[in-house]
Formats: structure tokens, sequence, C-alpha cells
């Protein structure tokens, strides 16, 4: 809830480069797969518990297979909506008397709606009728706001001593996380079954609004904010990646939160999720408290899947962008889905290209003083479909962009023309193991990692395999993927240049 | 239940609702009807503590889980210790440390090396200190270490990654006012603390410039030494070996002779003051709240830490609740709670909000805080912080490494080793009394500062209802001019003057052109800009003494431009839109005004001039003179061998920031008896950005007064 995954990632531009190497014999790190116990429910849902560690805590991650990406024209942004709304309560956690709110709120949906439906008519639309309908709309919500206890959910947790109580919303998944003293099992059983099995979607037009200060903050108020969204459609004309996540203006303010229920019955279904709860707790225990709380949640079908394919890229797209702001550019290349047997060789010409201070990139652009910043990432938005690289550059003060644009695409050309070194590839294969691993060392991120590879790379074994992938890497399939790659035509520019002189 | 079914819905779904419903009826509150068996003892690990003669303080404690070791020092070398006039070396010393790397391993090996084994070393400079954080594989402990203590002892700080360094400090200036939240950080940090204050300084392209080598030696001279600094190493080594390999390492290292420097003084609590930011291209307001707060073993610091929570510290604080669960009116809504370790810190809020709200948020904010210095907090509100608190007291401990750190951190900062016990003692005693005390004697309403940075023409409302404003500028200062003129002398001011008549002589005379009244001239322009070359026809209509009028048809159809300024005021207007001219744009125009070549040869005896040393260029000599002016800098007037004046150099404002300019004249059109150069070249960094095309003049022109009235929207 309080960030999504895009928005992440261009704060942290610089954080990319994280890495702790894993080479020694100490601790092989696939011992931990002997930890992991798997346990479905009959309904469909799957936990993966890890007893482990010292200290007397445990966390917890449940990725709901669903996100931007599954959302239809007209409810942009309704996945992260729900995200929002996951902290709402339930129907006994934020109420005095739920079936009392219950029709309140069904006041507000109608009173809501019927305004929407005036504002349709545009120029024809009633003016004393929309005050009557606005009028209707906050007594409503009055109404229902009496049934509040405020955040009463947070409120449990925070006594409980959580840590670290939060939410983000992808492209491709919305992640839940806490952390709780080891002996508060069963409430974190109680809480997350009951917000995941009986939500009430309170306060849903004022959250929206929170949400739309959320949009103005990250996207509207920055220059940077402003280019990313421009990319983004940019770069993809059929799939939906190219909508973002937060949503456009105009959805934020028309979906209803029938449109959100709708969402969550058809995604938010059993089948559909992974739970792990890693730490100090007693896994028999667990999978007693998991079936005994969890147990109600519905047995439906799997929800659809998105269908539609981003056709290959015909010719270079280029959005250019006047602004004071600090110049710089984005490029995007069309690149398969995580699936594809490419995809390892993808991420490491990417990083040996962008990422770290020997990076082809760094050595060229930054330690020649015409850019402050380089680096790479492959399906930042999103990956379980065909997706995009990212490379960003941002120039060093009186750079011209377009010069440093030039020395840019040079550099990405070597990557063909001036093979790639054993050093090159033993370092990112040195980098990426470490990076792999130390996701791996905090109980947080073995959760969050666990429920990762279930939902999205074919089960979470395969956590355990990933380095191999990495391990036979060969310098000719990076060449072989770079050639296809970035060329020309299969790239989108997106840059900020400096507004024009008049004078 | 009639909405329900009104709406198509699974049947499953509904069967549960109304089972849920059912239970509603008979667990109400279940999670107050669990349990807890008692929380497992937490193993503090013990960490070992090692003083060396040279007063280096190292901390040792293994963790064998897995294969790697952590590092991280932390030194009295922080941004508080920046001379003011060389902000930004604290910094550059750090950045160069590492990427200089030494002597015998430069910084661009160490890169390669440290990738190539997947290890890291980095550096953060803050206000109290330096931190480096070294992590890597333990079968490489002794390498890294021994590097690691070579760039502590030894950096080479070579020429071409102070420039690198600086080159990002000047492009992080450039770029400052690009995310409003840093626009307000940086502020709110002056308002606080004073805008003097060495806790508030920040870069200046002036200070990065005075920045040297030699400084970057004498701070490291200075300020990276053995004692004060506390090195905390965790992970896959056993202590007595890595006792004594760091002895071996770092106990020789020499303490300077002056004594370690004391931080700088944390200034009074500032005034109150009513500060605003303008930011136009934005649709929210970033609104901060504040005043001094205090340090961390202030004995009120454990009620302040609860008062905190239940202010505006978490999701389910008042002002989260005021403001964003019941209004909708942010995102983001906190209380700053006041504490820091190393010195006072912050009280205050922060909250951002659509435009429109900026008033209403502001109020909203002040009456929650008002609030709690008036009313105790109930003492369900207590419990619940003070409960979260204690119960989530376990992840203080929850890795060794975090273990290691805080008592590390302690030592590096003074708090004795049991201050979590005297806090986790001083939680459990607070009382609702108590609270609101240690809020009355922290908390002064009377001395809360309100910024903000936005765009008030959107605000419902005014700040002044708040208290009289004070508009910050937030402007970049340009760099200083590196010309060394040498001081005036008689001699060289009436060079000057001689020099200046000769030239107004050439273009017919001073008095001629100081009775011009007015002059319409039409140009073609050609502008080079980023490999691309547009044309642009002007018409210029001057009335003197200070009326001015452009207009410009824009290339590729996209209409045409106006500017008009009056001496002190003036509006634009081009396709985008009709507004007035920005404060910046005005201070341009004023700049223009000075520059311009008939004022100046008409009006040179009022000005401030000095001849210099001629010089030779392409072949041909100049003299020149200097005009020393507020509003233009390194402004140098040319003159070639006929004394015809053919060039002027200074401070300009190019499309990507300052650039060194240079007018030159060529060619010569008499109109009128007065003596118009036929085309005018504009270089940028000495490459051709503009050239001007003479194609009519019009000497004292009827001028129609309108045109420099601001048309209606």
């Amino acid at each position: 809830m309080k960030y999504y995954r895009i928005g992440a990632l261009f704060l942290g531009l610089a954080l990319m480069w994280l890495m702790v190497p894993m080479e020694s014999g100490a601790g092989d790190y696939r011992d931990l797969e002997k930890q992991v116990v798997e346990h479905t429910l009959p309904n469909g849902l799957k936990f993966l518990l890890v007893e482990r560690g010292e200290a007397p805590v445990f966390s917890f991650c449940t990725t709901v297979h669903a996100g931007a990406v599954d959302e239809q024209y007209g409810i942009g942004g309704i996945a992260h909506m729900m995200e929002h709304m996951a902290f709402k309560g339930s129907q006994t956690v934020g109420t005095t008397n739920y079936a009392g709110e219950a029709q309140a709120i069904e006041r507000v949906d109608n009173a809501y709606e019927a305004i929407l439906q005036e504002r349709r008519k545009g120029v024809f639309a009633d003016s004393l009728t929309l005050a009557r309908l606005e009028q209707e709309f906050r007594e409503a919500q009055k109404a229902a706001d009496a049934f509040i206890v405020p955040n009463e959910y947070s409120k449990i947790l925070d006594e409980e001593g959580a840590t670290g109580v939060n939410a983000y919303t992808g492209a491709d998944q919305t992640v839940y996380y806490y952390s709780l003293p080891s002996n508060k099992i069963e409430l974190w059983a109680l809480m997350e079954s009951d917000r995941m099995t009986y939500p009430v979607f309170r306060e849903f037009y004022k959250e929206n609004e929170v949400v739309q200060e959320e949009r103005r903050m990250r996207f509207e108020s920055t220059a940077s904010g402003r280019l990313l969204d421009e990319f983004l459609s940019a770069a993809f004309k059929d799939h939906p990646y190219g909508h973002g996540i937060i949503g456009t203006p105009s959805d934020l303010k028309s979906f209803t939160r029938r449109d959100g229920r709708n969402f969550r019955n058809t995604y938010y279904v059993a089948r559909n999720m992974t739970t792990a709860v890693v730490g100090d707790v007693d896994v028999k225990q667990t999978i007693q408290l998991a079936g005994k709380y969890f147990g109600d949640m519905p047995d439906r079908p799997l929800p659809p899947a998105v269908d539609t394919k981003e056709p290959p890229q015909m010719a270079q797209r280029r959005v250019i962008m006047e602004d004071a702001a600090q110049p710089f550019f984005v490029v995007g290349y069309h690149v398969p889905e995580e699936k594809h047997p490419d995809f390892p060789a993808i991420e490491a010409a990417t990083d040996i290209l962008a990422n770290g201070r020997s990076s082809r990139l760094h050595r060229e652009l930054v330690k020649k003083k015409l850019a402050v910043q380089v680096g790479g990432i492959v399906g930042p938005w999103g990956c379980q479909y065909n997706t995009i690289a990212i490379v960003f550059v941002v120039a060093s003060a009186g750079t011209d962009i377009h010069e440093l644009e030039e020395a840019y695409h040079g550099v990405v050309s070597s990557l063909c023309s001036e093979a790639i070194t054993p050093q090159e590839l033993q370092g990112y294969k040195a980098r990426a193991k470490a990076d792999h691993l130390r996701r791996l060392r905090d109980d947080d991120g073995f959760a969050n990692q666990l429920t990762y590879y279930e939902e999205f790379r074919g089960g979470w074994r395969n956590l355990f395999t990933h380095l191999d992938s990495i391990e036979a890497l060969t310098i000719d399939d990076l060449l072989r993927v770079s050639e296809r790659v970035f060329t020309k035509n299969n790239r989108t520019v997106a840059m900020i240049v400096p507004p024009a002189e008049q004078e | 239940m009639r909405g329900l079914k009104k709406t198509a819905m699974p049947i499953g779904f509904l069967v549960i609702v109304l089972l849920s419903l059912c239970g509603a009826a008979y667990a109400e509150k279940q999670w107050e009807q669990l349990s807890y068996p008692p929380l497992k003892e937490i193993k503090v690990p013990e960490v070992a503590r090692y003083e060396f003669d040279n007063g280096l303080v190292l901390f040792l404690l293994e963790d064998r889980e897995f294969p790697l070791i952590d590092v991280r020092a932390s030194l009295k070398a922080g941004g508080a210790f920046d001379p003011a006039d060389k902000a930004g070396l604290a910094s550059i010393t750090a950045v160069v440390l590492r990427n200089g790397g030494t002597e015998s391993f430069p910084g661009d090996d160490l890169d390669v090396y440290l990738e190539s084994i997947g290890a890291q070393i980095e550096l953060t400079t803050e206000n109290d200190r330096v931190i480096i954080n070294a992590s890597f594989l333990s079968e490489y402990d002794d390498d890294i270490l021994m590097r690691l203590a070579d760039l502590l002892m030894r950096p080479a700080f070579p020429d071409d990654k102070i420039e690198l360094a600086e080159i990002d400090e000047q492009t992080a200036i450039a770029a400052r006012n690009d995310q409003p939240f840093d626009i307000a950080l940086r502020e709110y940090r002056k308002v606080v603390y004073g805008p003097e204050s060495p806790y508030a300084r920040h870069t200046e392209y002036a200070t990065i410039e005075a920045i040297g080598r030699d400084d970057l030696l004498a701070f490291h001279r200075s300020y990276y030494r053995p004692d004060g600094m506390v090195l905390i190493i965790t992970g896959d080594f056993k202590k007595k070996d890595m006792k004594k390999r760091v002895e071996r390492l770092l106990g020789g290292w020499k303490q300077p002779g002056e004594p370690l420097p004391e931080p700088p003084a944390v200034p009074e609590m500032q005034a109150r003051g009513i500060y605003y930011a303008e930011k136009t291209d934005v649709t929210q307001s970033t609104i901060l709240l504040g005043h001094l707060g205090f340090r961390v073993d202030d004995p009120d610091y454990p009620e302040m830490r609860i008062l905190n929570e239940i202010l505006g510290g978490g999701f389910s604080s008042r002002i989260m609740n005021e403001i964003r669960t019941k209004r909708g009116l942010a995102y983001m809504a906190n209380s700053i709670p006041g504490y820091a370790y190393p010195r006072p810190g912050i009280f205050g809020a922060i909250a951002g909000t659509k435009s429109e709200s900026t008033l209403v948020a502001i109020q909203l904010l002040e009456e929650e805080i008002r609030k709690v210095t008036e009313e105790p907090v109930t003492e369900v509100e207590l419990e619940r912080a003070r409960s979260g608190l204690l119960n989530s007291f376990v992840f203080e401990f929850d890795t060794r490494s975090e273990v290691a750190n805080r008592v590390g951190f302690f030592e590096f900062y003074g708090y004795p080793l049991d201050f979590l016990a005297q806090y986790q003692q001083g939680l459990r005693e607070a009382t609702p009394q108590s609270i609101l005390e240690a809020a009355k004697r922290k908390i002064h309403l009377s001395k809360l500062s309100v910024l903000v940075i936005g765009n008030k023409a959107q605000f419902a409302g005014s700040l002044s209802e708040l208290g009289e404003v004070v508009e910050l500028d937030i402007s970049i200062p340009e760099p200083p001019s590196k010309l060394e003129i040498p001081e005036p002398t008689e001699e060289s001011r009436e060079r000057a003057r001689e020099i200046l008549t000769k030239a107004a002589q050439l273009e017919g005379g001073k008095e001629t052109l100081a009775e011009l009244k007015s002059l319409k001239v039409e140009t073609d322009a050609k502008i080079s800009m980023q490999g691309m070359t547009f044309n642009i026809f002007s018409t210029e209509i001057q009335l003197f003494p200070d009326h001015q009028y452009g207009s410009q048809v824009l290339p590729f159809g996209q209409g045409t431009a106006v500017q008009v300024f009056t001496g002190d005021a003036g509006w634009m207007k081009d396709p985008r839109g009709l507004q007035d001219m920005p404060e910046d744009q005005l201070v341009d125009a004023k700049a223009d005004q000075i520059r311009d070549p008939i004022r100046l040869l008409a009006h040179y005896e009022n000005m401030d001039l000095q001849a210099l040393d001629p010089i030779e260029e392409d072949g041909q000599t100049f003299e020149r003179v200097f005009v020393r002016t507020e509003l233009v800098k390194d402004f140098i007037l040319f003159f070639d061998k006929e004394g015809r004046f053919v060039r002027m150099d200074y401070q300009g404002k190019g499309p990507q920031g300052p650039v060194k300019a240079s007018m030159r004249y060529e060619g010569f059109t008499e109109e009128s008896g007065i003596g118009f150069p036929s085309t005018v070249k504009l270089y940028h960094d000495g490459e051709l950005f503009l050239t001007s095309t003479l194609k009519s003049v019009e000497v004292n022109p009827e001028v129609d007064m309108t045109i420099f009235e601001k048309p209606s929207e």
C-alpha cells in the first residue's frame, strides 16, 4: 500500500547494484530446499513453510497472481486499489456492526453510480440534479462512516508488535507481507485469512482520493514520472503492460466499488495465490492453523489470463519531452517472457551493459563524464508475459543529451561487435549468485521468493535450480540474444530535453 | 442485503457472505479471544569489544551460517565538518577515496576486481559521519581487509576522479529543484536549523569549484583517523584471528597531532515562519511543519516515542486517520518524531496533498499537534502504542549483524550499552500525564514553522492567513566568475572612457544614440541546437529608455511568441498561453537591456568601466573593457583595431544551464546616421549557437503604446 513496483524501482535507481557472493562450501543454499514444507488446502491454497533461525520471529508473504495486467479498459488501477482495500478490514475487523454497515455501503455505491450516470451526460448534465446526488453521496458516506472503527486492522497488528506491515502491486502480482513475534502465529492466521476470505471494501471512495494523491506524488509532480508514463504507453501498443499500474486519472474517478468487488472475486481465489511462512515457526502447528483459518476460502476456478501478445515491433519509437528537469533517457527493448529459455541470457547481457562500476555503460559514459548514472533491468513492470528490458542514462550537467544518446548506442552495439569477455561473464555470474542468495538471507526475502517462484517460475523448487541456468550461460548465448534484442527497430527511446529557448 | 442480490455474483460467494454473517454474530473480535504462549527468550549474542592504543574501537561478532563477512566502519568525517565555502568536501572526499583507489591499486582496477568476485565496498556521507560498508565472501577476507585499510590510510585522490565527483555534484545541483520532495527536505533543514547551520548547508557551484585536491588531502588528514572510528565486523571468521588481523592492518595507524574535532553546535530553536517555495509544474503541495527537536538520550524520549506513534507514526495514528483515512486528502501524512541520536532532531509533520487542499491540510496537521500539547492521550491509545513498541522489541535482535551494528552505533555516538533497557523501562513507566508533560516541554506551537512547496495559484485560500509569508528563492545561483580582473585604477578607467567614446562616434556618436526615442529591428535568426537548426523571424521594438517588445515567428508552423518588458514588469505569450514574466526572466530581461549595444554606447559614462590589457586572437588585436555590473557577470567588451565595438563576452544562459556567451558583431549598415551590425553571431561555450541577419531597421518609428499592454486571456 505504500509503494508499488514501478515507483520503488525508480526511487531506487541506484539500488539495483546489490551483491553478495556465495561461492565457498559453508552452507550450500540448496540445503535450504530440504527445509521447505509444502502444504495445499482442499480449496487449492498453497502454503510453503520453513522453520529456521535463532530469533523468535517469523515473516509471511502472500503472492496473488493478479495485477494491473489483468485489468480491462475502464478499470485501470483497480488491482492497486484492491491492495489498498485489503487494509480496510473485514466483516469483523473495522466495523461496529457489519450487517448495518453493509446496507450503508450499498447506499454509498448507489449514490456514486447515480452521480456517474448524470456526469456522463456532459454538458447536458443537470447541475441541480448533480448537486442533489452529491449531497446524497456525502450523506450516505457519513452514514457508512458511523459504522467504522478506523484503521482497526493496522491497529491490532501494530499493537501485537508486527513490523513491515505492507503490500505492493505490480503488473503481474499483488503481494502482502509482514513479520510478527513467533508466539503470535495464530493472530497472523486469523487476521490474514479474515481479510482474504471476508474482505469489506469500506471507505472505497475516500481511499480512491488517496490513490489519486499517490498518482500526483509519483507521476504528475515530477518530470521523470511524467516521462515514464509516456514511455510505457509508447513501448506497448497492444499488451496491457503498457497501461502502467496506478491507472489513468479518469479511470480512477469512474471505477466503482462494485468493479473492485468483481475483480477481487475473479482473481483473489485460493488457487491463484501462494503463502509462505518463514522463521521460528512450528511447521506442524502452522499447517493446522492454515487448515483451521484458511479452509473457509471458497474453492473456485483459476481466473482468465491475458492472451494478447505484443506484436513484434517494426519501427523505432521515440518520445521526446521538453522540460527544464535534468535531461535523461530511458531505452526499452522488447524481450520474451521470463519462462523463455533466452531470458537468463538477456538478463546477463543487460547487466553487463548497464549495472555496476565495471559495466560497459558505466565505463564509457559515467567514467568519461558524459553521464552521472546508468542502470538496466529486465521486465521492471512485469515479466510473466513478453516484456521489455530497460536501460536508463542520466546526463551530467552540460552534456548534450543527443550526443549522449549517440554515445550510448555506440556502447550498446559494442555488445555485439566487441564480444563479451570471459571476465565480464564470470563477474556477472558471481554477482547474480550473490544477488539471488542475498534475497534468501532474511526470512521476509525468502518468503517472497518462494511465493514468486511458485506463482511465476514454474514452482518453488526452481528457486534452487535458478543458478544452474545462470552457470550454464556462454558468451555465444549472450551474443545471440544481444544481436536480436538490442536493435534499432526494437527500441523505444524516451528522453527529457531542455525546452527550446524562445528569445 | 438487498444490494447484494442485485449484482451478478457467483453463488459460492453469496454463501460465504451469509456464512460469515452468521460467524460475525458469535465470533466478534475473535482476535481478542486469542491467547499467546510466552515468547521464547531472546538470546542476545555477545559482541566482543576491543580498543586499540590509537583509539580505534573494534566490535566483532561471529555468524557462521553463511560464508560471508560484513564490515561497517563509522568515522567522524561527515558533512557538518565542511567549511562553509567548501560545502560538499566531506562527500567528495568519501567518493574519491573509494573511486580513486590507492597508488598501487587504482580505483578502476578496484572496480573490476570487486565486481569479479561479487564483493562491494561503498561509502556514504551523512551530516554526522561517514559510513563504510563492505560485504564479501569470507575466503577473500585477507585481501579485502588489506585493500580497505589501504584505502582508509593511503587514498590516492587522483585528479580525474576528483573531477568526476565534482561533475556529479554539479549535476546534482542542476537537478536539485526537479523533485518537490528534494526541495522540501533541503529547505526544511534551513528552516529548522537556521540557514547558516552546518546541519542545513548544501552545495553550490561556487563551493564545489572551490574544492581542490589539497582540500581532500587536508580533510582526510584531519578527519579520517583511528580515534573516534568504530569498526564492526560480523560474519564467517574466528574472533581471535580477526582481532589480530585488524590490529596488524590498522593498529599502526597514527592519530594526527590535533585532537579529534568536536562536531559543530546546533543552534537555538528558530522563530516561527511561514515559508513558501514555488514550483509550478506540480499538482500536489508538499507540506512540512517543524521546529528543533531533541536527542534520543533526553529523559522525555520514551514519552515522545509513544506520543509519535499516537500522533502520526504509523498507519493507525491520529494524523493518518484525520488526513488520509477520513478525508482522503493525502497519500503521505506523518509526524516527524523530533529525536535523533547524534544531535537534536526535528519535530514536526509532513503531508502531500493536492494543491487546492493545501491550507486545509496545514490546519489539520496543526490541530492534531496542538491537541497533544493540551489534552492527555487516552489510556487506550497509550496501551496500544506501548504494546506495539514493546511487542516489536524482539525485532531489534532478529539478526546478528543488527545486534553488532547497534552496539557499535551506541559506542560511536556515546550512548550507554544498556540504553535499550533504559528506554524499555521508560516505555513501561509512561502515563498519559507524563506524556502530556513531555509534549509540553518538547512541542512549541508558537515556534512551529510551516514550509510549503507548491503552486499557490491553485491553492484554495492564501498562506498569508497563517502569518507573514516568506517566499523562498530556490533559484540556483550560477557558478562564480573565474575571471581575474585587476583592481581598477584611475588610468584604466580613463582608458575605458576613451575607447567607448571612440566606438560611440563610429556608430553615430553618443549624443545621437542617447536621443533615440524608438527603434524597430527585424531579423532572421538561425539557431543550432541539439544537432538541429531552426529558423526564426524576429521583430523587436524598443521604446527608450526601458520598454521592449519582441515577437518571433516560431519554426515548424508553431505560431508566434511575444515578450514584453517594461522596465520592472513583463508578460509573455506563446502558443501554450499567456503569462506574467516569471522573476528569473525579468532578471534576464534587465540584464539584456544592460547588454544592449545602443544603451551601452549611449550611456557608458554612467557605468563602472575599466580597460583591460588588449589581447590577440586569430591574428587580430582587440582592446577590451570590463563592465562591472551586478546583473551581468564576466562582462567584457571587445573593440577592433579601428576602435569599432565588435564583440562582448559574458556569462549567459543556454538551454542547458550557464554558458560562456560571446556575441560577435559583423558587417555594418547605416540607417539615419546610426550604424548597425548586419550580422550578429552568438557563441555558447565556443560553439556557434545563433546567427541573426538584419532584415530591416526603422529609426524613431511611431510606437503604438497598446502593444505593451497585457492582452486579456
